[in-house]
């Protein structure tokens, strides 16, 4: 109560000059004359009036300033307390201005009701213009964009620095990937012909030996197994480590794309971010109270008690106005940073150049292409082939019971060496697979 | 001895009717002992009212008191009622200058020349036109001759057979002196005591039971019609002064466990709670930290398991464009999530809004949280950098140390906080419309007052002030300042608490119109209404009425251009 009275007190102290508003005050000062009472009251109420008027612009300077301010702090219920303080003013000012009077006439009770009554319902009507929460929505819009705008920035640098994070583990993968299919083809190249060399060679003694009339040997033969057991077994080995990392190799591989799918859908659940903040906070809103804030200051200009008060009311109205319209100019600039670096990005639809950053659509095709090129399949078909037909060494030559015998041994060696082979060429087929499949899922999480 | 008692009582309703005298008494009161003036009256005392136009009313003559042998003792009359006519003449405003200047009128001191004009005798049934609280009726009674008695050795006495005026029967006071002090204070009680003055009742109710061993003396001493109708007067004061004793449950008082007392009790409740809480879910719970990584790690492992959150407080919240979440650790041992605005930590939020309402106002801001890994990954921005982290649901929470809410509990629309069901419901005040009558009014107030909502309060008194310069002529200020200022309410909400245990309106008065909106153009429409309450406070009798200075008794309410009622005073309670 001290507060009120002291802001009352400051607000009406008599003895300050004034310049704008004064069409109400000329009109009110006009009716004072007109109206019936004692020389004394009327001295007493015009005074009153001066004090009142001085006050009166205060108030609405103060008024101005709230809806200037450019903080985020809520402004709309001060500025209708501010106008309920001015309405308490002019009715105590002229309230004090009777209490000095002994007996006062009907005449002056009447002007200084009528007259409080006029310019208590002025300051409602202004209390109860939305300027105020105009000005409050249009900052606090603009203040979140500003900051969302800034957030954005932040989680987008972080999904990219995740999203290159992983790609460059894939990558790295499937180097390693190709290293192992350098080595073991490379092997598997040369294993192959020495291989069939060595059974060549053997196959071809134990003919001519048989041309000879010689008769071979269970020993003979089981030796030249035994010696293409002994090239095969490197082979064999080789493969089984190969498809071992091959198959751990796939499987950090699926995680890396489970990992990146993710990212992806917290970059989804980003975007969701930005649709509900704009359900709030999208800038048609703002201006949207702008316009709502025009039409009820335009309406409270037009309501005034008599002319004089929509006269100041016009001319108030457009103070704040002007005031109103630097927040939403800036606000505008704001939204239109917002808009500049996140269309496409997290709001609206995707954007090509967005979409190729995340998922590197070109760069992964030439990944799948690069596996692909290895045309490791085909190899891994034409090695089975060697496999199935003993490398394409002639044994018919070889007597029945010797070929018996020698083909009996080679194919428990020979099935060792395609059972690994087919592991490879399914291990193969995996990791064609996961990248070509798997990263249509990671895309299909963006589409 | 008691017969004589009984058959005094009744002989006091009809004294003049001799023939209702028992025997023993017509024994102790003989003719001989009273003598008859030749002057009349109604044994009646007034005092003018309504004597402006917009006084609610007809104009006329209040009864202040009745005399012990007034020939309307035992009628319908009562003090405080306004007698606006006789024998079917009425007072009219016109005449009171006369009848003041002569003091003619009934009541009035010098009643008598009225009935000396108007063939007034001893005996004579007369009609007094009588209203009260805007109804008007007849009161028939009798005229009587102004009497002089004596006791049977021929002293002066106040009624027939005694008491002796001078005589003080060891007593500090002449009974003549006792009487008219005992008559003076019993007319201010019984004639609207606590409307017109400011009367503590309860040190008027000590002093007046230090007066019983006094009319105990005048029974057994002065048995008679006087002393019947001193007896009957002293008892009726009583019963003013006592009032009725109310019914107040521990329920009614709900209001008053609001805040401290409440707020203990529910803190007592969340420890237990969350104890169990968390007990019936420990197989569920793992280490918090270190936290899965939501890109790389194992998240399904973690998924539905439970974690127990620290205590987080302002500084763990961010806001994202507005949208607040609760952040719980760092970039060492990683980083979980709360929405603020995920249905589950809206319940909390529902509950903290519902602790506020019934328990107290003040709630510490720290979330305890109790949450299930959801296994959703969540990037969030941290003030200079984004983080990933997992997204936690809030199951349960303890809030400012004080609250634990299961938000599981209660039903769709809302989670309960523990120990919310032990809690009697104390009512909301809703606002009380525009039509709402000036009893309902002050009902608002006084519920707003005792659950604390001062909003509400301050909103039921008038902004507006009426400057009233009497004969029509006023000033009248829409925007004044609000009666119900701060003070006011600390005060208010004190006594509530306090001594004032309940606030009871016990008669909502006449609506009188101050402003007809004709005085001037531009003039408002002002009613005005009072509105009598009653404060309940605790005694050893119980829970009865009480009066003084720090409570109003009546209430003054004012509506402008037929708009809602407001209350004018500045008085907190």
């Amino acid at each position: 109560m001290k507060t009120l009275l002291l802001i009352i007190a400051l607000l009406f102290a008599p003895g300050t000059a004034f310049a704008d508003w004064d069409a109400r005050k000329s009109e009110a000062m006009s009716e004072l004359e007109k109206a019936t009472m004692t020389d004394v009251e009327r001295a007493a109420l015009k005074k009153a009036l001066e004090t009142y008027f001085g006050g009166r612009e205060d108030c609405f300077e103060g008024l101005i300033e709230v809806i200037a301010k450019t903080d985020e702090s809520a402004q709309a219920a001060t500025f209708r307390d501010r106008a309920g303080v001015c309405a308490v003013g002019a009715n105590q000012v002229l309230s004090r201005a009777l209490d000095g009077i002994n007996d006062p006439t009907i005449g002056a009770l009447g002007f200084s009701t009528v007259f409080s009554t006029h310019e208590a319902s002025f300051y409602q009507s202004l209390a109860a213009v939305s300027i105020g929460d105009a000005r409050d929505q249009i900052i606090t819009i603009a203040t979140r964009l500003e900051d969302m705008t800034e957030v954005l920035d932040g989680k987008w640098q972080t999904l990219l620095g995740e999203d290159k994070s992983l790609d460059e583990r894939a990558k790295k993968e499937i180097e390693e990937i190709r290293k192992d299919y350098d080595t073991v083809l490379r092997e598997a190249a040369e294993a192959h012909p020495d291989m069939a060399e060595f059974l060549v060679a053997q196959v071809k003694k134990i003919v001519e030996s048989e041309l000879l009339d010689i008769k071979t040997g269970n020993d003979k033969i089981d030796a030249v197994i035994d010696g293409f057991k002994a090239l095969a077994v490197v082979l064999i080995t080789r493969w089984e480590q190969t498809n071992t990392r091959m198959g751990a190799r796939a499987n950090s591989y699926r995680a890396l794309f489970a990992s990146e799918i993710r990212v992806l859908v917290m970059f989804e659940d980003v975007r969701d971010d930005v649709k509900d903040f704009l359900a709030e906070n999208d800038w048609p809103k703002a201006e949207t109270a702008y316009a709502n804030a025009k039409s009820s200051l335009d309406s409270f200009a037009s309501s005034g008690k008599t002319s004089g008060q929509s006269s100041d009311a016009a001319e108030l109205r457009n103070d704040l106005m002007e005031k109103l319209a630097v927040h939403l100019k800036s606000g505008a600039d704001i939204y239109s940073k917002f808009v500049s670096k996140n269309r496409g990005r997290f709001e609206g639809a995707l954007g090509p150049d967005i979409k190729e950053q995340l998922i590197e659509h070109r760069e992964w095709e030439q990944y799948a292409n690069y596996i692909e090129g290895y045309g490791l399949d085909s190899k891994l078909r034409a090695w089975h082939q060697d496999g199935t037909n003993y490398f394409g060494v002639d044994l018919d030559d070889l007597k029945p019971e010797t070929r018996d015998r020698l083909k009996t041994g080679l194919r428990q060696i020979i099935e060792q060496l395609l059972k690994e082979l087919k592991v490879a060429e399914e291990a193969a087929k995996t990791i064609e697979k996961l990248v070509e499949d798997e990263r249509e899922d990671v895309e299909d999480e963006l589409n | 001895m008691g017969r004589v008692f009984r058959s005094s009582i009744l002989c006091a309703l009809v004294f003049l009717v001799a023939a209702c005298i028992p025997a023993q008494l017509k024994k102790l009161v003989t003719p001989d002992k009273t003598k008859l003036q030749d002057s009349v009256s109604s044994g009646l005392e007034t005092t003018e009212e309504a004597s402006e136009e917009r006084d609610i009313g007809p104009y006329g003559y209040r009864v202040t008191w009745i005399n012990w042998d007034s020939g309307f003792r035992g009628t319908d009359l009562r003090i405080g009622d306004r007698i606006t006519g006789v024998d079917g003449h009425p007072y009219t405003r016109e005449e009171r200058k006369e009848l003041l200047a002569h003091g003619s009128a009934i009541g009035n001191y010098a009643e008598s020349t009225y009935w000396e004009k108007h063939g007034g005798r001893e005996g004579k049934r007369i009609t007094l036109q009588v209203w009260r609280k805007g109804k008007t009726f007849d009161v028939t009674g009798t005229l009587r001759a102004d009497r002089f008695y004596y006791t049977r050795d021929d002293k002066q006495a106040l009624g027939p057979g005694g008491p002796p005026r001078m005589e003080r029967d060891g007593f500090d006071a002449a009974w003549t002196s006792w009487y008219d002090r005992f008559v003076f204070e019993a007319s201010k009680i019984l004639d609207g005591g606590f409307r017109r003055h400011s009367i503590n009742n309860r040190v008027a109710l000590e002093a007046l039971l230090a007066e019983k061993p006094r009319i105990d003396h005048l029974l057994a001493s002065y048995p008679g019609p006087f002393a019947d109708t001193a007896k009957q007067d002293w008892q009726a004061v009583h019963d003013v002064l006592l009032g009725t004793e109310r019914t107040i449950t521990e329920s009614d008082l709900e209001y008053r466990r609001l805040g401290e007392q409440r707020a203990a009790e529910i803190k007592t409740a969340a420890g237990t709670a969350r104890e169990a809480f968390l007990a019936a879910r420990k197989k569920d719970i793992i280490e918090m930290f270190p936290a899965v990584d939501p890109i790389d790690g194992d998240v399904e492992k973690v998924k539905g398991k439970i974690i127990v959150l620290p205590a987080m407080t302002n500084r763990d919240w961010i806001s994202e464009g507005g949208h607040g979440y609760l952040v719980a650790g760092d970039g060492q041992r990683g980083f979980y999530f709360v929405d603020s605005r995920a249905p589950a930590f809206v319940r909390v939020l529902y509950a903290e809004y519902r602790y506020k309402q019934q328990v107290s106002p003040t709630l510490g801001n720290t979330y305890a949280l109790i949450g299930r890994i959801t296994g959703a990954p969540s990037l969030r921005y941290l003030g200079d950098y984004a983080v990933t982290g997992l997204e936690v649901e809030v199951i349960g929470a303890t809030v400012g140390d004080a609250m634990f809410v299961d938000v599981g509990s209660g039903d769709e629309k809302e989670a309960r906080f523990a120990g919310q069901e032990t809690l009697a419901k104390v009512g909301g005040v809703k606002p009380p419309g525009a039509r709402a009558t000036p009893t309902q009014v002050m009902e608002a107030m006084f519920a707003a007052l005792k659950i604390g909502d001062q909003e509400m309060w301050g909103s039921l008194f008038a902004p507006w002030y009426l400057s009233d310069y009497g004969g029509g002529r006023f000033a009248y200020y829409p925007a004044w300042n609000q009666a119900g200022g701060p003070n006011d309410w600390i005060r208010a909400r004190r006594l509530i608490l306090d001594t004032v245990y309940d606030v009871e309106i016990v008669d909502e008065g006449i609506v009188q119109r101050l402003t007809h909106g004709t005085e001037f153009k531009g003039a408002p429409v002002i009613d005005q209404v009072l509105v009598e309450v009653e404060h309940i406070g605790k005694f050893p009798e119980g829970y009865l009425p009480f009066t003084g200075v720090d409570v109003r008794r009546v209430w003054t309410l004012q509506r402008v251009d037929g708009g809602p009622w407001r209350i004018t005073d500045q008085r907190g309670i």
